[in-house]
């Protein structure tokens, strides 16, 4: 798995905030086409990873590298969409604007025809027109996916992407991650959501900055002894403990 | 009304404040400051309360130049006596604020006892630099004149003097915010684009939306630029309508071209907005953002020439009015408005260019303030 092609490799990363140590010796590797998901509880150390990898913040120690090369230079060749926790849209712009905007900043190739896609897999072209201010939370938060998606970048960093998002839409948008995996994109998406934790290829189960048990979820059920993944987590993070 | 929930309104302000230190700071810093510019404002410390002026002696009696002699000693003035051509040029350099000339006839008019008169020349250019040095002459004239009567002989005595003022530049027919224009006009426009830009540089790190610019190839530079193209479309056209309506609307007077006081305010918009962006960087929270604006304000409003001049300025602050934007966007719009002065003039080129430099290097520590750790 060590090829120098993988979409993520992390070893030993650390970051320390001030007194509190939010990763401390991160490791994970991501290759392309894999589904993997970052599950723990919040202030586990998931989104300090995930914005390290996206170039926005220097780790204090270890190697990450992000599709060969290092988180910025991956970040500024415009290889990496990016879906923050919260969805951060400009308000008065439509959601149009917003999209052309960031297909603009990212040098997405045929911008209309990569809009109109992401629009079409959230769900969202008949309100293109309008302002952001307008849409229901879920909404937003589709228009921020619909943000990370544009150009079809090799790989994806989804900061608990599903908030706020209804059971069906949720479906949809797992059956297109898998249609982006099956064409070689990695997605490296967080989740404190159980059931949807079934659906990744891989697990990384992430506890206090460091990543305790990895698999797939029925391994990682077998490992524990655990009817679900809930109990095996919880099992889990006890025997660490 | 329950006195518990009041106290824990209060309780919770007065312990946000306490994590804010930065807040905290300004609350008690900045007035402190603040007071500190105006007590030494106000406060002589030397220098600054004199008036430069040149003094041309044409008098064939003896009389003129025992007056010019009085007038050089006077404690109001820094005279220099002069021909009348190094007067012209001193005028116009600005290194004085107005000629004394003490006509021909000076002596003759005392022994005739006809009415004595004084024709000053003042540069003009600036409304409390003529008030203060008109009022300093007179002060001098008139405790020098005793003393010049009574050295004549036979004890001549002029009835009363006349101070006969022109002005190089300016005049009597300028109304009070004829003068004021050039250093409202860009004080304004200075004002609303700074406090714009420091804002919605703001909104861009309280909506999250810089964490996604900076998580995309977007380089911090080109940040910085776009934003300062993005307020200079909106900051040129307010200047537009704000000059065309002071001159067109209000009748305000402009002596020079319009395109020069567009190339001044264009040059000073770009200081405004290069340091809005660079205060709002290090701004935490919108709450310290907005403090930056007394801080960028008051000073300019005090420093920059615009209520008190420069020349009048204590020794220890003038060398800070250079630090003042406002000072380069005054001088050269009035410049530019009052005296006539074209692009192509020395000290209008000057100041555009110290304007150009200055928004140069804040656009240049704004981007490397721009952090990438910024959640």
């Amino acid at each position: 798995m060590n090829s120098p092609t993988a979409a993520i490799v992390a070893r030993d990363v650390r970051k320390r905030f001030g007194a509190v140590e939010a990763l401390r010796g991160f490791d994970l590797e991501v290759a392309p086409g894999e589904i993997v998901g970052l599950l723990g509880p919040n202030g586990s150390g998931k989104t300090t990873f995930i914005r390290s990898v996206a170039g926005l913040l220097r780790v204090d120690g270890g190697v990450e590298r992000v599709l060969g090369r290092s988180p910025r230079e991956a970040v500024a060749a415009g290889l990496v969409g990016y879906m923050t926790q919260t969805p951060a849209l400009y308000q008065e712009l439509s959601v149009q604007e917003n999209l052309a905007f960031f297909a603009a900043l990212r040098d997405v190739a045929g911008t209309a025809a990569a809009i109109d896609e992401a629009l079409r897999v959230v769900g969202l072209a008949e309100r293109r027109r309008s302002p952001v201010a307008t849409l229901s939370g879920g909404m937003r938060q589709r228009v921020s996916l619909a943000v990370a998606l544009l150009g079809r970048p090799p790989l994806l960093l989804l900061d608990e992407p599903t908030v706020g998002v209804d059971p069906a839409l949720r479906r949809e948008f797992w059956a297109f991650f898998r249609e982006l995996a099956g064409q070689r994109t990695a997605v490296l998406v967080s989740s404190h959501v159980m059931d949807e934790a079934e659906r990744c290829d891989r697990l990384a189960l992430i506890r206090a900055g460091r990543v305790i048990a990895e698999g797939s979820a029925a391994r990682i059920r077998e490992r524990a002894g655990a009817a679900d993944l809930e109990e095996a987590f919880l099992r889990l993070s006890e025997s660490v403990a | 009304m329950s006195g518990r929930r009041v106290a824990a309104v209060a309780r919770r302000i007065v312990e946000q404040f306490r994590h804010d230190r930065r807040s905290l700071g300004f609350l008690f810093g900045v007035p402190l400051v603040i007071l500190v510019l105006i007590y030494y404002l106000f406060t002589p410390t030397g220098g600054a309360t004199t008036q430069a002026v040149a003094i041309v002696n044409e008098d064939a009696g003896p009389g003129g130049g025992v007056l010019a002699d009085a007038l050089a000693s006077a404690p109001e003035l820094d005279a220099r006596r002069v021909s009348a051509a190094d007067a012209d040029a001193l005028l116009r350099d600005g290194r004085v604020n107005a000629i004394i000339t003490l006509p021909r006839t000076f002596t003759q008019d005392a022994l005739t006892s006809r009415s004595l008169a004084l024709s000053i020349q003042l540069e003009g250019s600036d409304l409390f630099v003529n008030a203060n040095t008109l009022g300093s002459i007179q002060r001098a004239a008139l405790g020098g004149l005793a003393s010049a009567l009574a050295n004549l002989p036979g004890g001549a005595s002029g009835s009363g003097l006349k101070l006969d003022v022109t002005y190089l530049y300016g005049g009597p027919d300028w109304g009070t915010l004829d003068y004021l224009a050039p250093v409202i006009i860009p004080f304004l426009a200075f004002f609303l684009i700074f406090v714009l830009t420091d804002v919605s540089f703001l909104r861009e790190r309280a909506g999250g939306t810089l964490e996604r610019l900076l998580a995309s190839p977007l380089q911090r530079a080109e940040l910085v630029l776009g934003y300062v193209l993005g307020f200079l479309v909106f900051a040129l056209l307010q200047t537009v309508v704000l000059v065309l309506f002071a001159i067109y609307v209000l009748g305000l007077r402009s002596n020079g071209s319009i395109a020069a006081v567009f190339a001044a305010q264009i040059a000073m918009v770009l200081v405004a907005v290069n340091l809005g962006l660079l205060l709002s960087a290090f701004a935490r929270n919108e709450f310290q953002a907005v403090q930056f604006i007394p801080v960028v304000l008051l000073p300019q409003l005090l420093l920059s020439g615009i209520l008190i001049p420069i020349q009048t300025l204590p020794d220890l602050l003038r060398p800070l009015a250079w630090l003042m934007p406002l000072t380069y966007a005054n001088e050269a719009t009035r410049a530019v408005m009052v005296k006539g002065a074209p692009l192509t003039d020395p000290v209008v080129f000057r100041d555009l260019g110290a304007m150009v430099l200055l928004a140069v290097a804040l656009a240049l520590l704004a981007s490397r303030t721009i952090r990438r750790e910024v959640a």
